[in-house]
């Protein structure tokens, strides 16, 4: 489809360049067809076994990353597929370039098992790479490349520094000059994210500009060279510096375009910086082909083309005017990009951006450089300089983390379709032209339009008629999400978290990567109501975070709540208990609750019996929900109900032989059950004799931890059952 | 692309505005920017400076004819000291493809003013020895940049060179066009450059009195 797309326009710039352009013509349609078979089909690259040994040569493809856990690199083997390798023992380097002999394992990467959630296997993929390998045996190390040299030098600048200044200055000197920024906290990280700022992090034109600025103070003021030696010189001098300064997709594009046009003008040559930009996507592209599917990349030349194209209306303004169509422009010429990555946007980045961008400029990137090269000065004095820089950075910061994110700024659009991306790309296209050509009601027009067809998008769900209930997999743990027909009502049962040994403080795993993720990539930002089960944490663990960041209308649970640390007092107060009789009605919805009776046999019963049992009932489709609750009171439910109309039935217990009696599954007159269980969990869930039970009972059976999320969609009358992975 | 005015390349910034749709372009921005365009206020019927609703030369003919045969005059640019040399180096050194440097402009001129409203391309001829001279008439070369056809119904007489003599002396002087077959209704006349009109009107006078309802005239220059 994409590249249909891509050949309407080559037909169409055929036709204008025709009359007097043929040369460059025939180079770029040589150049178009030359990409096309250049680049990585990303669907070619999967591993045919689950688990392979392998040994043979490797080289190492990248330089050595080291995190807190482990440490990292990545391996080309002699098929061209890339592993990354991860070790725990961070003492032997591998170089840059080196040919190794490796014996081991290779696993390939977990894929993604619910919609919305981000792939890790497809991401590895986008980068060449096809699997993962712990601790292999790397061994005969030799012939490493010259870059590794360059690496070397790296390493003992960083060294160096790290010798000089304290953790948290390292942290940003790091990611200010070397392009790591590992090292800085994931709540500042986050926050940037959020702002739409990370750009400033990410070593970009604003960097390499200050260097080769510092660079020409330098040899001009303290050196006295002329003009003619200083450009060589610079010219000589940024390669190395691409390679220092980490080598990622921004300083590669602003490195590169440096370099070019300063070789341009030492032929006294001035190029048109559009294609000085095109030259440097060709270069980097034929070197590492996978780097187009990267983000950082995608952003770094379309922002910066973007800019470039504009600045015929960005020059001769007051400078407040000119960052705020800076930011305007960057955000639009993303805007498509950013949705179907992160499904919202920040609608008061320019904000952020008007604060941060000449604070990065005018002291954080300066005053990093400054103390890069203060490491030669008297300690004292390199520290002073420190104290002040940190003090600072860390100031400014924690305001930032402290902002939070206010959910005025976000706007959910979730992922956005094909048609959607060229509608807007061509209303912007009209919109900057009719801006360039200083029609500012035209602009402001085609602006809007561009706008407004993601309002469309936004609002497509009001217009699907599609009853849709979707058991997301979230491992040993449960959440499902029911959306009525025209988005009349958004219901959630159960925000559970998996328990895992050792714990290791994570305990928002589920609702970050999968469930917020979910419900943002189908615009969903605000739900009617929240059912919890019962209490117990792997049904609501993080339900608070889901009441604070999509504030349902109700929560519900059963009447036997004792002492819990999952919600706090507010949203305790707004819950409301339900047990046995109780019926409600929401946005059309029939719900009939079936157990717990409210009797105090209960109160002396586990917290998985005092489960909510209910029956969700619409347009004469009828689901089961049954939380954790064991046999006695399916067995009860049996006999007080009719429970032969159930269309779905959801497992109780995760498939345990605690629940789902026989007696039980007779009396449910579903054909369908869904099971919420983790893969290869430590309980066996679901218990086989209970997985035989439901098929001998005539279920068609559907797992998480075998199908990964699992949707059920009916649309008139009809249902269909849609497993993630099939 | 080069500047047909000064013969250097042209070296465009690509914007939105042209990157999908590349122009070539016959003039740099530079000679353009020398180049003056009329300026506002001016006398909607013959775009002479003015502030009045009717400039004086306008008003005078009026005296002259009772009604003036000419409708209107569309002029593009002002006879500056840059533009003196252009046509000097124009008519009088025969460069000749200097006139692709106004192509835009004069192709802008005419699809603003006069498209679409059936006028026939009548360009001022010269007469035969100053054709000799020149081996080219201007008028024509300009109604060329345009992709219109040329309908050459007038021939001149030569007389007295224009540019030597006075402005009563042009204006009372004996009309030198003859006409070689029927106008059509509408005309557009194209010259090189308006000074008072005359020459524009002893054409339109004839082409009336030959039964022409409508003469309008573009030229380059409104001096």
């Amino acid at each position: 489809m994409i590249g249909l797309v891509m050949f309407v326009l080559c037909i169409y710039l055929f036709f204008s360049y025709l009359k007097h352009q043929q040369l460059l013509l025939a180079l770029s349609i040589f150049l178009y067809i030359i990409s096309t078979l250049h680049s990585p089909k990303i669907d070619d690259l999967f591993m045919t076994q689950s688990e392979q040994h392998y040994e043979g040569e490797v080289r190492v493809v990248s330089d050595i990353n080291v995190t807190d856990y482990y440490t990292q690199y990545t391996l080309e083997l002699e098929n061209e597929y890339r592993v990354q390798v991860r070790l725990n023992d961070s003492s032997h380097l591998l170089k840059y370039g080196s040919i190794c002999n490796f014996q081991g394992q290779i696993t390939p990467p977990q894929p993604a098992t619910n919609p919305g959630q981000f792939d890790y296997s497809e991401f590895l993929k986008k980068q060449g790479v096809i699997g993962l390998s712990y601790d292999p045996k790397i061994s005969d190390c030799h012939s490493a490349s010259i870059w590794s040299h360059l690496f070397s030098v790296r390493h003992f600048l960083v060294e160096q520094l790290e010798s000089q200044y304290t953790d948290q200055t390292n942290a940003w000197l790091k990611a200010l000059i070397f392009g790591d920024r590992s090292y800085i906290s994931s709540e500042v990280l986050d926050a940037f994210q959020f702002w739409n700022i990370s750009h400033l992090l990410a070593i970009s034109g604003l960097h390499v500009g200050f260097f080769i600025a510092f660079l020409y103070v330098i040899l001009h003021y303290v050196f006295k060279l002329p003009n003619e030696y200083i450009k060589w010189l610079i010219i000589a001098i940024l390669p190395f510096y691409i390679v220092i300064a980490g080598a990622n997709p921004p300083v590669l594009r602003a490195g590169f375009m440096a370099l070019i046009i300063l070789l341009a003008s030492m032929f006294h040559k001035k190029l048109d910086t559009t294609d000085v930009i095109s030259i440097v996507l060709i270069l980097i592209l034929w070197f590492d082909p996978y780097l187009v599917y990267q983000l950082a990349f995608q952003f770094s030349f379309i922002v910066t083309l973007s800019l470039v194209l504009s600045k015929n209306f960005l020059k001769q303004d007051h400078w407040l005017l000119i960052s705020l169509k800076v930011s305007l422009i960057s955000q639009l010429a993303i805007l498509p990009i950013q949705f179907n990555h992160f499904y919202f946007t920040n609608v008061l980045s320019f904000l952020a951006n008007l604060i941060f961008v000449p604070y990065y400029t005018f002291f954080a990137i300066p005053v990093s450089l400054l103390l890069v090269v203060a490491v030669v000065l008297p300690r004292n004095v390199a520290n002073l300089i420190e104290t002040l820089y940190l003090n600072v950075q860390e100031a400014v910061h924690a305001m930032v983390v402290r902002f939070g994110e206010p959910q005025l700024a976000i706007w959910v659009v979730g992922e956005v379709s094909l048609i959607t991306v060229i509608a807007f790309y061509l209303l912007l296209l009209l919109m900057m032209r009719a801006w360039s050509l200083n029609q500012l009601k035209k602009a402001a027009l085609f602006g809007s339009l561009a706008i407004s067809v993601f309002f469309i998008e936004q609002y497509a769900p009001f217009f699907d008629s599609t009853y849709k209930i979707t058991m997301l997999d979230v491992g040993q743990a449960e959440a499902i999400v029911v959306e009525l027909p025209n988005r009349r009502g958004v219901f959630i049962v159960d925000v559970g978290e998996e328990v895992i040994y050792p714990f290791d403080g994570d305990h928002d795993r589920n609702y970050t990567s999968i469930i917020k993720p979910y419900l943002w990539s189908n615009g969903i930002r605000q739900i009617d109501a929240l059912f919890i089960s019962h209490f117990d944490f792997d049904h609501v663990a993080s339900a608070q975070l889901l009441i604070d960041e999509f504030s349902p209308t109700y929560i519900f649970s059963h009447p036997f709540i004792e002492e819990q640390d999952y919600l706090d007092d507010e949203s305790m107060e707004q819950l409301i208990p339900i047990y046995e009789g109780v019926n409600l009605e929401l946005a059309g919805a029939k719900l009939f609750v079936l157990a717990p009776e409210k009797s105090n046999e209960f109160l002396s019963k586990s917290e998985n019996e005092r489960s909510n049992v209910l029956i969700l009932q619409y347009d004469g489709h009828q689901t089961l929900f049954t939380g954790d609750t064991y046999e006695s009171v399916e067995l009860d439910v049996a006999r007080k109900y009719n429970l032969s109309e159930v269309d779905l039935l959801k497992v109780a217990h995760h498939g345990s032989d605690t629940s789902s009696n026989e007696k039980f599954l007779n009396a449910v007159g579903a054909e369908v059950a869904i099971i919420s269980a983790g893969r290869n969990n430590r309980y066996n869930h679901p218990t086989p004799l209970v997985y035989e039970r439901l098929l001998s009972e005539g279920y068609e059976v559907y797992r998480t931890d075998k199908h990964g999320a699992i949707t059920i969609e009916i649309d008139g009358g009809q249902g269909t059952i849609k497993p993630f992975m099939p | 692309m080069i500047c047909y005015l000064c013969l250097k390349p042209i070296k465009e910034d690509t914007t939105w505005s042209n990157f999908l749709t590349p122009q070539y372009r016959t003039i740099c921005d530079r000679c353009e920017d020398k180049l003056e365009q009329i300026p506002h206020p001016h006398c909607p019927k013959c775009m002479k400076p003015t502030t009045d609703q009717k400039c004086n030369d306008c008003l005078r003919w009026e005296q002259h004819f009772g009604q003036d045969p000419l409708e209107r005059n569309v002029s593009i640019y002002t006879y500056n000291e840059y533009m003196k040399d252009l046509i000097a180096r124009f008519k009088y050194r025969g460069d000749y493809e200097i006139i692709n440097a106004w192509k835009k402009s004069v192709r802008t001129a005419f699809n603003e003013q006069f498209k679409n409203q059936n006028f026939s391309i009548v360009p001022i001829p010269l007469g035969e020895d100053r054709h000799s001279i020149r081996q080219f008439n201007q008028a024509e070369a300009i109604a060329t940049l345009l992709t219109e056809p040329i309908h050459q119904i007038l021939t001149r007489q030569d007389g007295q060179k224009q540019s030597k003599k006075s402005r009563r002396e042009r204006v009372f002087s004996n009309n030198p066009f003859q006409i070689t077959q029927k106008p059509p209704k509408s005309i557009l006349l194209i010259d090189d450059i308006y000074t008072t009109g005359t020459t524009i009107r002893q054409a339109a006078s004839l082409l009336k009195e030959k039964g022409a309802e409508q003469v309008e005239s573009l030229t380059l220059i409104r001096s």
